[in-house]
């Protein structure tokens, strides 16, 4: 048996290098190669791949990137309002984990639904960001628990869905804040950037480098990243402008990858970390009686991140909250009392 | 500028220790942990700092 030793082979019609081999033996091919099958290197499949295109590992498959839990975003996909559907009020009041930073803005923040058939990257609902009167730092935000959940010095990746109108003197701020916690350093952000909208649904990505956290000191129990899309500081324009938006992804990685769909029920719970609220209306079962004294001892369906503010809307008479915990708070009165709702709220 | 309007801050005792307080925050009647890591107990402490917020002792 012979060899034969090339370095290039060239196509016929163009003369171009079609395969070359460099001097350590590596193979590159310049245009398409056609394969159905890959082989290890005992000759055993490997890869295959069908006429249509459908790719079978014999094998293991381990991919450098997770598949699943890769968004750090809750809620991206706008499926879940505990508070309700629409606000016109600063803080979070509609869509979970989003908050408003109204300043002296005017306007509605809100949860959409699309059109049956004009879902957009297959979403069902949107936020609609509605501005009637602008103002510098208006805008909305979410928060990652935990700064580390980024972590130091990598890169990540921002994509979201979006169409609309921009703020009156500039574009739309898309700005990163690394925050160490209310003892903590002081907070960090990355290079901002700017987001043009327009009045066609269109895919945004932004790559941002985390900062380095060597040095720093994370305390308060409250340390988080967040996403902030606001109209920029230097904008002081009151016009009008809005933004809808869906499919909102943060992942680890300079590569914006397809949106990780998730469930009703699995954004829900994910939700209910933070804040989770219970109506009891027309249930005979939220009265309490007893003697002297009542005590009430409720169990939340979803552990919280921080031990809640407790809100209870009382129907009759009223108790008070001796303990609010992660996992349960304690109601105590001298006399019966019926509430109508509870809500518990553990938002950063 | 605040991030929450507080309007009134109260302790709540139980069997003579403090265990939360009673608030209204935006026009809302809430209580709130003595946790730091609350968005709520954390704006109380700022703004008690800064003076501008006394929190009642307990009845």
């Amino acid at each position: 048996m012979s060899k034969l030793k090339v370095s290039a082979i060239h196509d016929p019609d163009n003369d171009n290098e079609a395969i070359t081999v460099d001097t350590s033996g590596n193979v590159s091919v310049s245009s398409n190669l056609k394969v159905n099958t890959i082989q290890d290197t005992t000759g055993n499949d490997a890869l295959t791949i069908d006429s249509s295109g459908n790719v079978t590992a014999s094998q293991g498959f381990v991919p450098s990137t997770q598949l699943s839990h890769r968004n750090l975003i809750i809620n991206g996909a706008m499926q879940v309002a505990q508070r309700g559907t629409s606000q016109t009020t600063d803080g979070y009041g509609s869509l979970d984990r989003w908050k408003w930073n109204k300043v002296s803005s005017a306007g509605t923040m809100s949860q959409q639904t699309f059109t049956v058939g004009s879902e957009v990257d297959g979403q069902k609902n949107y936020l609609s960001f509605d501005i009637t009167t602008g103002d510098n730092f208006t805008g909305f935000r979410t928060y990652i628990e935990g700064v580390r959940s980024v972590p130091s010095n990598s890169q990540y990746t921002v994509s979201f869905w979006a169409k609309g109108t921009n703020p009156g003197a500039s574009n739309v701020r898309v700005r990163m804040i690394h925050n160490f916690g209310s003892s903590g350093s002081s907070a960090v952000e990355p290079n901002s950037k700017e987001c043009s909208l327009t009045s066609t649904w269109t895919k945004y990505t932004y790559t941002f480098t985390a900062p380095d956290y060597t040095g720093k000191t994370i305390s308060g129990g409250n340390d988080y990243v967040a996403l902030v899309i606001e109209q920029r500081s230097t904008d002081t324009s009151t016009d009008a402008w809005n933004m809808d938006i869906t499919s909102v992804q943060l992942e680890v990685g300079s590569v914006a990858t397809p949106f990780e769909h998730r469930s009703y029920g699995e954004e829900l719970a994910r939700c209910q970390r933070y804040y989770e609220k219970v109506s009891l209306t027309g249930s005979t079962t939220s009265y309490y009686y007893a003697g002297s004294q009542n005590n009430l001892l409720w169990v939340y369906g979803v552990t919280k991140r921080t031990a809640p503010t407790v809100s209870v809307s009382y129907t009759a008479n009223s108790a008070s909250v001796i303990a609010s915990r992660i996992d349960y708070t304690l109601l105590q009165a001298s006399n019966y009392f019926a509430i109508g709702a509870l809500s518990f709220d553990a938002e950063l | 500028m605040n991030e929450m309007n507080i309007t009134s801050a109260q302790y709540i005792a139980d069997e003579g220790t403090n265990v939360c307080i009673q608030a209204t925050i935006d026009g809302q009647e809430l209580s709130v942990p003595l946790d730091s890591a609350n968005r709520h107990y954390a704006e109380i402490l700022r703004q008690v700092e800064a003076g501008t917020l006394t929190i009642q002792e307990a009845e």
